[in-house]
């Protein structure tokens, strides 16, 4: 389990914390998703999951260990895989191939079962056809995948992604994220998905509003997705399927509570019709 | 001002081969419009957009400025009719270099040879038209600021240039709803106002759908679909094939269509959308 106790961070030079006292818990195998604006505390959040920063006040533990002391880094980093926006300072080698490979081979691991990971990654982010192109070749999504890969094939128990695919294209982005939770789910890796857009959150099983470090906000989408108010107050947007039906139900369409997804609100509509 | 691809193609040299990039695009943007270039991961887009902005040299074709068949930017010395078009590059605040908010607008002004009051008066009007006050952030570091608000300055830099033709290249591409609607906006009102010409490059298709006159699908370096954002969008199975996906309403309005639904599947807003299912429920027109 990755639990998040309390935690503040004030960074060294400012008296304004960038997070404050915001505590949750991921259990293996969850899809969990963060949402906040620019500036909401987001990745500075983010890098505590791996002791890149350490809490000015609480903790982090990983699977029982502290991220606070040095000693159990090495393990933490191992257990939490991280991937940034920024997809260029996280590549390395020459090839996709040998970039994905990198990571395995420092941990000494046999050249098969290397080769199995790497395959399965590339597989997993739909690089496979590119595995002998040099990186710098790639577009920015794909690059984006590039990085994804390097760390599905490290295998950790807990994937965080922050805005990891902001870069793809639309198509890209669905089939991307259906493979990657695919791959996640089959082996327990629990995935937090960093983003600030509401229907990235659609998803997953829970989730947390940040607003100016602090957690405004849990629960599961249904419980938070017409928080209209406190969403757009934190700067954020509903997402347009919520929107619509707010729109529609206000010019008297008479739709059921809690709709937020695209087919839901077409099954919806298409028996408001059937009833006339 | 105008922009007229004609038969350009465009390879990269990859360690020893040539990977064709953009392969026989016709295509003219004019004064007061505005086209997005949309298109899955490495289709071309971005490199369109370089040669748009006379940054690339295509391997054949012709490139002209108002009919004059002219060469890349950095074959003019002095001034050159490029300086009427701009380019704003993905995340332009990487760029920023400046010890100050002020230098970093200045800094294309004063190398195109304008100084004194001209340079003043630009940056002041540049910073205004992405919604910063000179007064307030012209003397701080570009460093200081937020992300959304580092970018508006890189594209103020742009904009004190004054160019006819604007290029953007994925503008809102990680900022926030906030920061997205801010930098529409100011796009939108800088056509206005200037009357440029605008090329969008984006994969927010609801950003498209709401702000272009004209799109054009991107698909392995050639131009596959070219129109008005509502004859382009509903297609869903050719966008599919070409990597996309319809914008979020035209995805409903057309499962609604699957079903049997008497609604329009080509609305752009929210509410157009609204109003056509409303129309439909309500029964002004005779369900199918």
């Amino acid at each position: 389990m990755l639990e998040v106790q309390g935690i503040s961070y004030v960074y060294p030079g400012t008296d304004k914390p960038a997070l404050e006292n915001v505590s949750f818990k991921v259990e293996p195998g969850e899809f969990i998703t963060i949402v906040g604006p620019n500036g909401s505390g987001k990745s500075t959040l983010a890098r505590h999951l791996n002791g890149l920063l350490k809490p000015t006040k609480g903790r982090v533990l990983v699977d029982g260990l502290d991220t606070a002391r040095e000693e159990n880094l090495i393990d933490i980093r191992r257990r939490v895989g991280m991937v940034f926006q920024d997809p260029d300072n996280q590549i390395i080698a020459a090839t996709v191939e040998d970039d994905v490979a990198f990571g395995l081979e420092n941990l000494g691991l046999p050249p098969g079962e290397i080769r199995q990971r790497v395959a399965a990654a590339l597989e997993a982010v739909k690089l496979a056809g590119l595995r002998s192109r040099p990186p710098y070749g790639l577009s920015g999504g794909q690059k984006q995948r590039l990085a994804l890969a390097g760390v599905l094939a490290m295998q950790p128990r807990y994937l965080v992604l922050d805005e990891a695919t902001s870069m793809l294209d639309p198509l890209a982005r669905v089939e991307i994220l259906q493979h990657l939770l695919h791959f996640c789910r089959e082996r327990g890796i629990a995935v937090i998905f960093i983003t600030h857009m509401m229907e990235e959150a659609i998803k997953s099983e829970r989730m947390l509003i940040l607003k100016e470090g602090k957690v405004i906000l849990t629960g599961t989408p249904a419980q938070l997705m017409y928080k209209l108010n406190e969403i757009t107050g934190a700067g954020l947007r509903p997402p347009v399927t919520v929107a619509l039906s707010e729109g529609l139900r206000q010019k008297g369409i008479k739709l059921p509570p809690k709709i937020f997804t695209l087919e839901e609100l077409a099954h919806a509509l298409w028996r408001l019709n059937s009833k006339k | 001002m105008e922009i007229k691809l004609k038969e350009v193609s465009f390879a990269y040299q990859l360690a020893n081969r040539k990977v064709l990039a953009l392969d026989n695009i016709d295509l003219t943007v004019s004064a007061g419009e505005f086209i997005a270039i949309v298109g899955a991961g490495g289709s071309g887009k971005s490199t369109l957009a370089q040669v748009l902005a006379g940054l690339l040299a295509p391997i054949s074709g012709q490139v002209s400025l108002n009919g004059n068949v002219v060469k890349t930017r950095n074959k003019f010395k002095g001034h050159s009719p490029w300086e009427k078009v701009g380019i704003v590059f993905q995340q332009p605040e990487h760029q920023l270099f400046a010890e100050t908010v002020y230098e970093d607008v200045a800094f294309g002004l004063k190398n195109m040879g304008y100084n004194g009051a001209e340079v003043k008066t630009r940056v002041k009007k540049a910073l205004e038209a992405v919604g910063l006050d000179e007064k307030e952030i012209g003397y701080k570091s570009p460093f200081a600021l937020s992300g959304g608000q580092q970018r508006r300055v890189a594209i103020a830099g742009i904009l004190a240039m004054e160019p006819e033709v604007l290029i953007l290249d994925e503008p809102t591409a990680g900022l926030d709803p906030v920061g997205r609607e801010q930098i529409m906006e100011l796009i939108r009102n800088y056509q206005k106002q200037q009357g440029a010409a605008i090329v969008l490059i984006s994969h927010d298709m609801a950003e498209v759908a709401t702000m272009a006159q004209q799109v054009i699908v991107l698909y392995q370096g050639k131009i596959a679909l070219k129109g008005p954002p509502r004859d382009i969008f509903y297609q869903e199975e050719l966008l599919r094939k070409y990597g996309l996906l319809p914008p979020p309403l035209t995805q409903l309005m057309l499962a609604l269509k699957r079903f049997g639904a008497s609604v329009s599947v080509n609305v752009l807003t929210l509410e157009e959308a609204e109003a056509s299912i409303v129309e439909w429920l309500k029964g002004g027109n005779s369900s199918i």
